[in-house]
């Protein structure tokens, strides 16, 4: 800020009524201070201002002052909930894309080559619909047009433990895979499928009739185990 | 990032940190930081509960967007404008903001005996009392000045407002004050 409104003409008496309240905070220029503090000495109601602004002051600190501290326990709960939320890195105008960085020099500088990749990507696509159409491709589903066989996974449901086999069982979030192959060791048990949300995975037991002994020992740990239980 | 003893880590240092996922450069700018802003929110809000989650969601803010921040503002007038965003976004999905006049005309008249007039300190809790009930514009405008003692560029930033906004807000919300304060019997009450 300037000693001087829209830069041109000197401070007035308005102006020095509204820079009052950061007069008295300290936050003027040294110009405008100086023309405050001019002003003040010839204009008694300037002074009465300047009183009234002191109060108002004092009354906003005590106000502030009183609000306190937010409970101690706010800081712990926002470090539990940094631990599930994304940061957004700052990603500058020019910076490369996706596909700037994955195909480097040959991408960036040439439309016409972006164009051809993008119709070849286009092309791949519509080829991969009409061989799957015609029932040429091997992983039909079945009922599908054109599809004789069905579609499995590696580890379809037959190898699946029997109920009573396998568990669902949450790990702590900063549970390390050592102490995860460490703990599945113990149990002689493998994952069969995870890692789901909250960290769940089913384990299949070699052996079914320790399942009882495998939670208990599971549960024994809850620095690692949040919950364990029989499938 | 541990703090070396007797060294003092700049904010924007701590932001550097926190953008790269550092905890306790997190916790060192939360400790720093959340007691200011916690007065400013509760001033807005005025009750301390949401003025606590809407500190949270300004730190969560700060968190995740730590890494953009350029440096064009102060970091305190960053964070500040954060909560203040986010403040203005609560009260107006509470529909406070259309209401705030009625509000603060159904807060106690707080009219002063002849006793509270007679004390400075009298004055400053009558003050208090005329002050919450006030628009939510200007307590904010007073906030920012006189109690985290913002130039007026930084409310100017931190408001997002032309500088002259800020000067003429921060008048009429003293001017209102003079009014409340003859309303309230205090003779000749000055602005």
């Amino acid at each position: 800020m300037s000693a001087q409104k829209d830069d041109k003409r000197p401070l007035n008496l308005e102006d020095a009524q509204e820079l009052l309240p950061w007069y008295l905070t300290g936050k003027l220029s040294r110009a405008e201070n100086d023309a405050v503090d001019g002003m003040l000495k010839g204009s008694a109601d300037l002074r009465e201002q300047l009183d009234s602004a002191r109060d108002q002051r004092r009354a906003v600190v005590d106000s502030g002052d009183a609000a306190g501290s937010p409970s101690a326990g706010n800081l712990t709960k926002l470090l539990q909930q940094i631990e599930t939320t994304k940061q957004r890195r700052y990603v500058a105008a020019n910076e490369p894309g996706f596909l700037e960085r994955l195909l480097g020099p040959w991408f960036a500088p040439r439309p016409a080559l972006q164009f051809a990749l993008v119709a070849a990507c286009a092309l791949i696509v519509a080829q991969g619909a009409f061989l799957y159409q015609l029932g040429a491709l091997p992983f039909q589903s079945s009922g599908q047009p054109g599809g004789s066989e069905t579609y499995a996974t590696a580890s379809d449901g037959a190898t699946l433990p029997a109920p009573g086999a396998s568990l669902i069982v949450s790990f702590r979030p900063d549970v390390t895979t050592a102490q995860l192959t460490q703990m599945l060791s113990e149990i002689n048990a493998t994952v069969v499928d995870g890692p789901k949300p909250g960290q769940t995975f089913i384990l299949a037991l070699t052996d079914a009739a320790s399942a009882d002994t495998a939670v208990a020992k599971l549960q024994s740990r809850p620095d690692l185990v949040a919950s364990a239980q029989r499938r | 990032m541990r703090l070396d003893a007797g060294n003092v880590i700049p904010d924007g240092k701590l932001l550097d940190g926190i953008a790269k996922g550092d905890k306790d450069a997190f916790t060192e700018f939360y400790q720093r930081h959340n007691r200011a802003l916690f007065a400013f929110l509760v001033k807005l809000v005025r009750d301390r509960e949401m003025a606590e989650e809407v500190l949270s969601e300004t730190m969560l803010d700060v968190w995740r967007q730590a890494g953009r921040f350029e440096g064009k503002s102060s970091v305190t007038t960053w964070l500040f404008s954060i909560g203040h965003h986010k403040a203005v976004s609560r009260l107006r999905r509470m529909r406070e903001v259309a209401l705030d006049e009625e509000v603060a005309a159904n807060i106690e008249d707080g009219a002063p005996t002849p006793d509270v007039q007679a004390s400075d300190r009298g004055m400053s809790r009558l003050l208090i009392s005329l002050i919450d009930r006030l628009s939510l514009d200007h307590r904010e405008i007073l906030q920012l000045a006189y109690y985290q003692e913002f130039s007026v560029q930084e409310i100017a930033e931190v408001l997002d407002l032309p500088e002259n906004t800020v000067k003429t807000r921060m008048f009429y919300a003293r001017q209102r004050l003079k009014v409340l304060l003859e309303a309230a019997g205090v003779k000749g009450a000055i602005a």
